[in-house]
């Protein structure tokens, strides 16, 4: 083992951990202003990937207004979702959670329907390679990585400096006194939620041009999401970020030196003995 | 607790007997389904006898999948009888949700369901990739031993869909019976409490670790029992028979036909396996369809088919009168 392995280990775990996080904090979002879980949210992660089929590789859009246009298209679309389906059971965990399953039938099936069976293959966006002695690293990766991570630190600067971002977090603190002081619950959540899947639809996008956009992507990542917010901690964004970074990582690190399955086992099975010991994951609180 | 017209010991008698003569009047397709439906039946209320508790356990094919394994490896490469492996994998199911239950119920609400999910997922993973010769991988595990009965004077051996029909039939009221009286016991009160005031029922000296623990190992026990139906029923068992999705149909099930009521998934099941039928031929879009039924479900009829039904009743016997119902 050499140290350009090491290297590319570090950056392939970054950049996976980059995605994770940015699905993976819609999630936390989501959980702690409207106490759902939604497990389908992995499918506006998917369609994102569709997203970016259709517009940067049929229609050959730049691909940072492919990123915008995601965002919003995507945004809006899942705010629409949730003022039909899930305002009703805002704050029932168990009905919104059965709930989320009938809609990952349906949009799967519909995107099915729409795209055919196949998967679809979207061109590189950043092609060429940097090569620095005996290191070989992709552009696209590391420029993925980036956009990753400013997109993360937006939404940091959102939910602690803006006036909704305020309104959030007092949402996540106390439902009625927040209602009490005046803030707009129906609004903070439908944005909550925008928000959320606007970043699951543009992790799509990036990692739809690092692999391909197919029909079941969204069923690998939402797993992967669940256990960054449980290694984490439901609710808490700074978990969120280490669950993200630890479990990239470690995929990127085990499926190098390990084989795929082994570490699937291990990675599950740390997560339940995690739960074990710490039932509300490294940084989250009762 | 509402009487509704199910609960008159006429239709206990009906239903049974309905189930015996059917299998004389239908095609062979239809007992393959009848016989599938029963092992669903079992399954679905399993887990709502855990959603009784509030909480929804999604592994609970992950251990009708161990049964099946269980049994199936057990008669196959072992030659032990059917009518010892199949009591023993729902055992074995049992004590492995009583270790499982130990760092489960340290989790609550959306912790828990998500902790069962990675069970389920290590289950799975465990089939598909390790011990390859014994399970046979991917690919799955095939053949599988048939059960048969041999007494003097009588044998029979389990190799027609009817046989089966009847096996999983009787095994179906078995449990059913079991069950129902569990939920109206003692111990069926204590898990309703638990989901509506545990921190109550805790006051009064209710230990509500062992309780959730009983029913969960209840719930594992008969999801093993179904698993080992199963494997020699279909003769061949992947990975893939317990996945996800097939959680997800059993909890569609339960919440179709409503959860609220003992007979709620078994409605749920027979409905939605028959209509599930007539689906088929819509090929991929089947599972589109099945969504669109459980979001309109849950939006309009959020106590599923049952409940939906005692609303509707009442309202057509109190219709005109001025009493509250």
């Amino acid at each position: 083992m050499d140290g350009s392995v090491l290297i590319r280990c570090i950056i392939e775990g970054l950049m996976m951990g980059m995605l994770y996080i940015l699905v993976a904090i819609g999630l936390t979002l989501v959980f702690s202003i409207m106490d759902i879980v939604n497990f389908a949210h992995g499918e506006f992660y998917m369609f994102g990937g569709f997203v970016s089929y259709l517009i940067f590789a049929q229609l050959h859009v730049n691909y940072f207004l492919t990123i915008v246009i995601a965002l919003l298209a995507i945004g809006l679309f899942s705010v629409a979702v949730e003022r039909i389906v899930f305002k009703p059971f805002r704050g029932q965990i168990l009905p919104a959670f059965i709930i989320s399953l009938g809609l990952i039938w349906i949009f799967r099936e519909s995107i099915r329907f729409i795209f055919g069976n196949w998967d679809k293959a979207i061109p590189v966006a950043f092609p060429g390679i940097i090569h620095a002695g005996k290191l070989s690293l992709s552009v696209e990766r590391l420029v993925t990585a980036v956009i990753g991570a400013l997109l993360i630190f937006a939404l940091h600067l959102f939910i602690q400096r803006t006036k909704w971002g305020r309104a959030m977090r007092a949402i996540a603190l106390d439902r009625d006194a927040a209602s009490l002081q005046g803030i707009n619950i129906d609004f903070i959540s439908s944005l909550a939620f925008g928000i959320g899947c606007g970043l699951a639809g543009v992790a799509g996008v990036l990692l739809g041009s690092v692999y391909y956009a197919s029909a079941s992507m969204g069923a690998h990542m939402i797993l992967k999401a669940f256990l960054i917010i449980i290694l984490g901690g439901l609710g808490s964004i700074p978990g969120c970020l280490l669950g993200g970074l630890l479990l990239g990582f470690f995929e990127s690190f085990g499926h190098t030196f390990l084989n795929i399955p082994t570490v699937t086992i291990i990675t599950f099975a740390v997560i339940f003995m995690l739960l074990v010991f710490r039932p509300q994951g490294l940084l989250g609180h009762e | 607790m509402n009487k509704g017209a199910l609960d008159k010991p006429v239709f206990l008698i009906i239903i049974p007997l309905i189930g015996f003569i059917l299998p004389t009047l239908l095609p062979v397709f239809w007992i393959h389904i009848f016989a599938l439906i029963f092992i669903k039946i079992i399954l679905s209320v399993s887990l709502r006898q855990m959603l009784l508790t509030g909480m929804l356990n999604l592994a609970c094919v992950a251990f009708m999948g161990i049964g099946a394994y269980f049994s199936g490896v057990l008669s196959t490469n072992y030659g032990l009888s059917f009518w010892f492996t199949m009591p023993l994998a729902g055992l074995f199911c049992a004590m492995l949700g009583l270790a499982l239950g130990f760092p489960l119920f340290r989790m609550k609400g959306a912790y828990f369901f998500i902790g069962t999910v990675c069970f389920a997922i290590i289950v799975q993973t465990f089939f598909s990739n390790f011990y390859v010769e014994t399970f046979g991988g991917v690919p799955g595990f095939t053949p599988i031993a048939k059960p048969h009965i041999k007494i003097p004077g009588l044998d029979l051996k389990f190799i027609s869909q009817t046989s089966y029909y009847y096996l999983s039939f009787c095994i179906m009221l078995i449990s059913l019976m079991i069950m129902y009286r569990l939920e109206h016991s003692r111990y069926g009160q204590y898990w309703k409490a638990i989901r509506d005031a545990d921190r109550l029922i805790e006051t009064l000296g209710v230990d509500l670790f062992q309780h959730k623990m009983l029913n969960f190992a209840i719930c594992a026990f008969f999801s093993g029992i179904c698993g080992s139906i199963y494997a020699p029923f279909i003769g061949i068992i992947t990975p893939h028979d317990f996945s996800l999705d097939f959680v997800f149909f059993v909890i569609m099930y339960a919440v179709v036909g409503g959860s609220e009521n003992f007979w709620g998934p078994i409605v749920g099941v027979l409905v939605l396996s028959v209509v599930g039928e007539f689906l088929r031929g819509l090929g991929q879009y089947e599972l589109f369809c099945y969504g669109i039924i459980l979001v309109s479900a849950l939006l309009f009829m959020p106590q599923g088919f049952l409940g939906f039904y005692e609303r509707v009743s009442n309202r057509i016997r109190f219709y005109g009168k001025k009493v509250s119902p």
